[in-house]
């Protein structure tokens, strides 16, 4: 069996597979895992996240950035 | 009357004293406004992610109340009159909301990490394909 080399595993939601609903601004050990070092946002196709919980998680990450729990760009 | 969460940050260089007298004077606020507080937690002082106001540490101040919106004007306005109170933030729990306000204990999740290339300082898009410069 000889995938491509830009074949993808599946990746699933995160919260859904753990029925999470709501995510915390202040869980920032979590939601570090949703921002580049940089600090972007990483996009769903990476996190795998479905629409809703990506909206959910970007919403606690804009959250937490807004009172410098996270920051908006990290310089390396 | 609806349940809020506000948090705040109060300037380092305050004493516990004078930190304490801004939390009494907020939750004052909230009461002389017809809510009531239903739990307040101090985070005490933590490195920000970025300067605010010059200062590189403030105190975390995290309480969930009851009340309508007259109390969030009221109160935001008061932030906004206090010179020890550098950023502030209201918000409505969404449900299901566990209403914890301490702090999640630090890490243990994997962080994300990106390729090489992919998140550089001169792009505001993602592009992984090509070699950085």
């Amino acid at each position: 069996m000889e995938k491509s080399r830009f074949t993808q595993r599946k990746k699933n939601c995160r919260f859904c597979t753990d029925k999470i609903n709501q995510v915390d601004y202040k869980d920032t050990s979590m939601l570090r895992n949703f921002v580049t070092e940089r600090g972007k946002i990483v996009p769903r196709r990476i996190s795998g996240n479905c629409a809703s919980h990506q909206r959910v998680v970007g919403l606690a990450i804009k959250r937490a950035r807004s009172i410098a729990l996270l920051a908006f760009s990290e310089d390396r | 009357m609806l349940t809020y969460e506000s948090i705040f940050i109060i300037r380092p260089n305050l004493t516990d004293e004078e930190v304490a007298k801004v939390v009494e004077k907020m939750k004052g606020v909230v009461e002389k406004n017809g809510g009531s507080i239903l739990q307040a937690e101090n985070w005490g002082k933590r490195k920000l992610a970025y300067e605010v106001e010059k200062e590189k540490k403030g105190t975390y101040i995290v309480f969930r109340f009851k009340g309508d919106g007259k109390v969030i004007n009221d109160l935001e306005h008061t932030y906004r009159m206090e010179d020890s109170i550098i950023k502030f933030l209201t918000v409505k729990p969404s449900k299901g909301d566990p209403g914890t306000l301490t702090l999640p204990a630090a890490d243990e999740g994997r962080p994300f990490r990106s390729r090489p290339g992919y998140d550089r300082e001169d792009r505001g898009r993602h592009d992984s394909g090509r070699k950085a410069n």
